[in-house]
């Protein structure tokens, strides 16, 4: 009970967190330059520059207003679009009006979480077992091969290590193609660039997390009543040095979902993030509120998630 | 009298000792040499920098390395030594320009939360909860796109962007200094409570102040390039490391110099930060006191 009170209550914070982000970026794009939301702005600039004869412009801009819904105040254009936003309607978009922005998102957001899953997936896979044979091999070469690995993936940003893996394995070995999603052999290098990162955050706090466990007096307690390495390593040690590491899980799940803008970029990835970096460019407006909100949604559902699995692993903690 | 006199005593050998902790530390001490060279650099770039960072010579484009061009040039001819100059300078500004931005609204509204409580303390906290909520870098995208891409505002917007992580940890320390002994005790020999913060509270802050600006810059560089990288950052021809980059990758196989300057000198900034902030926080952390 209490968890299902916890549980809404946090679903109540992303709810509000999710109106103010909408609130927030749709009134910043109403005064952005362009000014597209504006229609009377709009009517006086295209009037300088078009040929068309102003009865026609006229009839012009009310089918654009009526079809983006622009031909009322802004707090009414907020509501209208929260109101639609929580039913997944969003109508069409600047750049592509002939196909509605659900239907874009509907297509490119598995592509997006199929990456961030797959990149979050190796980062735990491969970043647990390098921090933990840091930690019982510490200050030998393993550790200080493991540690080295995890600088590399922490201060060299995604997005160069994408460069990287392109001229190696691209350019010079030809043995994976640059671009797209789809196929597996497409697959790898973007995983790679964007799990690298929290891989090495991962690794390096399951390290110092393990390290600390073992010198709890609890492991000395159960090596003094003769228990093996081993049984005390899998049984006492680990258990309790991994529930810590769930906690870096989630703040690094966000930083994925936000590197994985910048990767569908450089690699041509049809996702989330490219959609969201075309609308910013373009300055199609409804897009990219959108995209924003998606993301956001996003981001925020993962992390609600990921603090419930943590609250069943560790039975210490309370809901407050 | 005499009781000034020990207070500035023990204050100085607590700097000292974290001081001497910090030089113990051979990578942090490199790389806090390594950023005053820089600093120093960045300050004086318009009279270090060979060349103008929009300077064009279309008889010398795509050269590599040599004595006239130190770091080669770029596809417009351009010194890339003297754009990584200017480069590293605007990175700096944005680094602790968008840091200075963090520290005020941070602090205020943390001190103010944590002091005050109740009411006033519930509200901004769930503004802080949203703050946080809203990934960073959209948020600056969203801002950059509305605002422009001048260099003052994106070190505005990656300040505006990042203060919610400091407020959530001055809220942290002034709720329980306002509650500490030695406060309680300083209140009742009647100190006023502009004093006791001025003397007791901020004295005590500043220490996880320092380290939170300490990795708060090389997260505002980062996140410079970040925006550049998806064609947000400072506008060109003003050089940045992000667009240094991403210019030069359409360039890498044939004029791989193009990125790997300005790629190897961002990194070894990152670094830099980084290590100095590790070492003041393990010579800063009471733990670190035996």
């Amino acid at each position: 009970m209490a968890l299902f009170k916890y549980i809404l209550r946090r679903l109540l914070t992303i709810f509000a967190s999710v109106v103010v982000v909408i609130i927030i970026t749709y009134t910043l794009m109403y005064f952005a330059p362009g000014e597209f939301f504006n229609i009377n702005s709009f009517t006086a600039s295209a009037g300088k520059v078009s040929t068309l004869t102003p009865e026609q412009l006229q009839i012009l801009i009310k089918g654009f207003e009526e079809k983006y819904g622009l031909n009322v105040p802004l707090w009414k254009q907020i509501w209208n679009y929260l109101k639609d936003a929580f039913r997944f309607k969003f109508g069409p978009s600047f750049s592509n009006p002939n196909e509605t922005i659900e239907a874009q998102i509907a297509r490119r957001f598995p592509v997006t979480f199929a990456l961030a899953i797959l990149a979050m997936l190796l980062a735990v896979l491969i970043g647990i077992p390098l921090g933990i044979l840091a930690a019982l091999k510490k200050n030998t070469w393993a550790d200080y091969f493991a540690m080295f690995i995890s600088m590399i993936g922490s201060i060299i940003p995604a997005y160069l290590i994408g460069l990287i893996m392109i001229i190696v394995f691209s350019v010079y070995l030809k043995v994976l193609p640059t671009s797209g999603w789809g196929t597996l052999k497409q697959m790898i290098m973007p995983v790679i660039a964007v799990g690298l990162g929290p891989m090495a955050v991962i690794a390096r706090f399951t390290r110092s997390s393990l390290l600390d466990t073992l010198s709890q007096d609890y492991i000395r307690t159960a090596y003094a009543k003769g228990g093996t390495e081993r049984e005390v390593i899998m049984k006492h040690a680990l258990r309790n040095s991994l529930i810590p590491v769930v906690t870096v899980i989630g703040p690094q799940l966000a930083f994925l979902f936000t590197g994985t803008v910048w990767i569908e970029n450089l690699f041509r990835v049809p996702g989330l993030g490219q959609l969201f970096v075309n609308a910013a460019a373009q300055r199609d407006y409804p897009l990219l509120v959108t995209s924003t909100f998606i993301l956001s949604l996003s981001v925020m559902l993962m992390n609600l998630l990921v603090d419930v699995i943590y609250l069943f692993l560790d039975p210490r903690i309370k809901y407050e | 009298m005499e009781m000034v006199l020990k207070q500035e005593h023990k204050k100085a050998s607590y700097w000292s000792s974290v001081w001497r902790r910090f030089k113990s530390n051979k990578m942090a001490l490199a790389g806090l040499i390594f950023i005053i060279i820089i600093t120093v650099a960045a300050i004086f770039t318009p009279w270090i920098a060979p060349y103008g960072y929009d300077e064009t010579n279309y008889a010398h484009t795509f050269e590599k390395p040599s004595r006239q061009f130190i770091w080669g040039t770029d596809d417009l001819g351009r010194d890339i030594f003297s754009r990584n100059l200017y480069a590293m300078r605007n990175a700096l500004l944005i680094g602790f320009g968008s840091q200075a931005v963090v520290v005020i609204v941070g602090v205020i509204i943390g001190a103010i939360a944590g002091f005050r409580g109740g009411t006033v303390d519930t509200i901004l906290m769930r503004i802080v909860d949203i703050m946080y909520a809203f990934p960073t870098f959209l948020f600056n995208v969203i801002l950059v796109t509305a605002l422009g891409r001048g260099i003052h505002i994106i070190l505005l917007a990656i300040g505006i962007t990042g203060w919610a992580g400091t407020a959530r940890l001055v809220r942290g320390m002034a709720m329980s200094l306002r509650n500490a002994d030695f406060v309680e005790a300083a209140r009742a020999l009647g100190a006023k409570e502009f004093y006791i913060i001025r003397k007791y509270i901020l004295p005590n802050m500043l220490g996880p102040i320092i380290v939170s600006i300490a990795f708060g810059i090389p997260n505002a560089i980062w996140m410079e390039a970040g925006l550049a990288l998806v064609g947000m950052g400072v506008r060109p021809p003003m050089p940045s490391w992000g667009n240094m980059i991403s210019a030069g990758t359409g360039y890498i196989m044939a004029f791989p110099h193009m990125v790997l300057f300005p790629a190897l000198l961002f990194a070894l900034t990152l670094l830099a930060f980084t290590y100095v902030g590790d070492g003041l926080r393990d010579a800063m952390s009471p733990r670190g006191e035996v």
